[in-house]
């Protein structure tokens, strides 16, 4: 008895010591007295912070609201150090890919990639976003969802977001160019585009930035000089300088997108099309980030914007359909990506949600290979794409974020084209960032066959040595990349069918 | 020649910039040039120019013009 009374002695003691104990304990000549907290032996539920907040209760709140299918993916078969393959095997491999191309796809080429990363995020897959987005658009629900492909010059004027749209367009219906910069480094892919009159031109790297650090989504934006004075018709061929962008596209269009914001009074566009005025919309709201959708009197191939009145910030144009699913090209050549972050996170996640943003593919890392020289640039890198992937991840918290690794870049050394020596350690840098990010992840540079590969793909005409992809492979890459998410949408398929069939 | 001007010296060579004047409340949003790359050029060059060697904390913590000079001070009298 004794016994029991001095053990709950001693228990209660402590309990009372632990509960009293101040926070920054006793301090004695110096010496800090500690003792655990009673708050750490029995920790409170959190509070929740405002509703706005985008901290993880919030986001595993919106996913039990979507009430995404049960996942839980293992990758571990894929968290490997991959073995580089023999000249004479990769040489096989590309000429697989080759013949492949000239077949159309159908379902039985989903197969499983090995390079591509689906992991579980909160009890979903990264990917359940984008896929539920799919889905929806199978169901027949009347809306487009978005998919933005942020990159350096591999993708830059739609390079392989091109031959993504279109796949994805083709099975998930949709049709048009998506996002149009006002002026671009590159000459467009399916269409033409002049800009006539005084134009300053934003861009979070590689120009002029903006004082206000006014960027859209692809983290550029525009502005005009003066006002123009758009009408008559007859006025505007006389008037040279009427800010306006002129396009010349392969299609017809009867609706456009006018992305923009910190509209004035009095500020106006007016479409034409040829002699024929087709539309005129007010740029007058003064929010940070609007998409206005203009309803074209005809359908047209042949397009003129001429602008009126004080310059609102213009982040560009689309050319979408009524309903599924749209890529836009958000190419910044020479870039490394960080400049994105430029954006708060509060600012993209607005733009996301404007534009329904479903998707997010994040391909940057050419451009640092020849910086990699070092521990301390390594690491240093390594902590600027830890940020990155977490801001593109905090701003689409209902969304997926889809990182496209680094692919194999040369440089002439002593005369010979030899790969720059990092870039796997970086890749799998990116792989475990990606990963811990809740991102998907398509490893790009052993798909291409790791170390030294681009010199094959270079003799075989589908890379210049320093890496840059030709029309041809992009659209090899694009399409594998394509099937291995098609495998992933399907088994996303399967898990809802088995959810429905558990109810 | 102070820290400073040094810098600025710098920054206008890497930034391809002839005219850039720093301030300390100065970041990359405000250089048209300065992004994560032309980053670690500048600091490459500034441990060259100043004989100094930075350590990956200390970069990381980096937020604008005025905490640089003040870091190479700090590594100048250490």
């Amino acid at each position: 008895m004794k016994g029991i009374i001095y053990t709950f002695t001693v228990i209660i003691s402590l309990g009372l010591c632990s509960y009293f104990w101040p926070k920054e304990g006793f301090q004695y000549q110096g010496i800090s007295l500690q003792f655990i907290r009673f708050e750490e032996l029995f920790p409170q539920p959190k509070q929740k912070t405002n509703k706005n907040s985008l901290d993880g209760e919030k986001i595993v709140a919106e996913k039990e609201k979507k009430n995404y299918p049960a996942y839980e993916g293992d990758i571990s078969h894929k968290l490997i150090q991959f073995e580089d393959l023999s000249e004479a095997d990769l040489d096989k491999f590309i000429d697989s890919l080759r013949r492949k191309k000239r077949d159309s796809i159908s379902s039985t080429d989903f197969k499983e990639s090995v390079y591509l990363i689906n992991p579980p995020y909160q009890n979903a897959s990264a990917l359940d976003p984008f896929f539920d987005a799919l889905n929806e658009i199978e169901q027949g629900k009347d809306q487009i969802y978005r998919v933005n492909h942020y990159g350096d010059s591999q993708i830059e004027g739609d390079r392989m977001t091109i031959t993504l749209r279109n796949l994805f367009q083709k099975f998930f219906s949709g049709n048009g160019y998506g996002f149009i910069p006002f002026y671009d480094v590159t000459t467009p892919l399916g269409y033409e585009r002049k800009l006539v009159g005084s134009w300053n031109h934003y861009k979070v790297f590689g120009g002029q930035k903006h004082p206000q650090k006014k960027y859209g989504p692809g983290g550029t934006s525009f502005s005009y000089n003066g006002q123009g004075n758009p009408e008559p018709y007859q006025q505007i061929q006389e008037e040279k300088n009427n800010p306006s962008i002129h396009l010349q596209l392969q299609k017809s269009f009867s609706e456009i997108g006018i992305w923009y914001g910190k509209g004035k009074t009095g500020s106006k566009v007016y479409i034409w099309s040829d002699s024929i005025k087709i539309a005129e919309a007010q740029l007058d709201d003064s929010s940070q980030f609007r998409m206005i959708r203009i309803p074209l009197q005809q359908a047209v191939k042949k397009i003129q914007c001429y602008f009126s009145g004080m310059s609102p910030v213009l982040y560009g144009i689309s050319l979408d359909p009524k309903r599924g699913i749209q890529f836009d090209n958000f190419g910044l050549r020479g870039h490394s990506g960080d400049g994105i972050m430029t954006l708060q996170v509060e600012s993209l996640q607005l733009m996301y949600q404007v534009l329904n943003t479903k998707l997010a593919i994040i391909q940057f890392g050419g451009n640092i290979t020849p910086y990699l020289k070092s521990e301390k640039t390594m690491a240093y890198m390594k902590e600027v794409y830890k940020n990155m992937y977490r801001h593109f991840k905090k701003a689409l918290p209902e969304a997926s974020v889809l990182v496209l690794s680094i692919n194999d870049v040369s440089r002439s050394v002593n005369g010979q084209y030899e790969s720059y020596p990092n870039i796997s350690d970086f890749r799998y840098i990116q792989r475990e960032l990606a990963i811990e990010s809740g991102c998907a992840f398509f490893d790009l540079y052993q798909f291409m066959g790791g170390h030294s590969s681009i010199a094959l793909w270079n003799r075989k005409n589908l890379a210049a040595k320093d890496g840059h992809l030709t029309e041809e492979s992009r659209e090899l890459v694009s399409k594998e990349l394509f099937k291995a998410l098609m495998y992933e949408y399907n088994q996303y398929k399967k898990r809802i069918s088995r959810q429905e069939e558990n109810k | 020649m102070d820290n400073k001007t040094q810098l600025e010296i710098i920054f206008r060579e890497v930034f391809s910039a002839p005219d850039l004047h720093i301030h300390e409340a100065m970041t990359a949003s405000e250089v048209n040039q300065w992004d994560s790359i032309s980053h670690l050029i500048m600091i490459s060059k500034v441990e060259e120019v100043f004989g100094i060697k930075f350590k990956l904390k200390d970069l990381i913590k980096l937020k604008n013009v005025g905490d640089l000079l003040l870091l190479i001070e700090e590594k100048r009298k250490g």
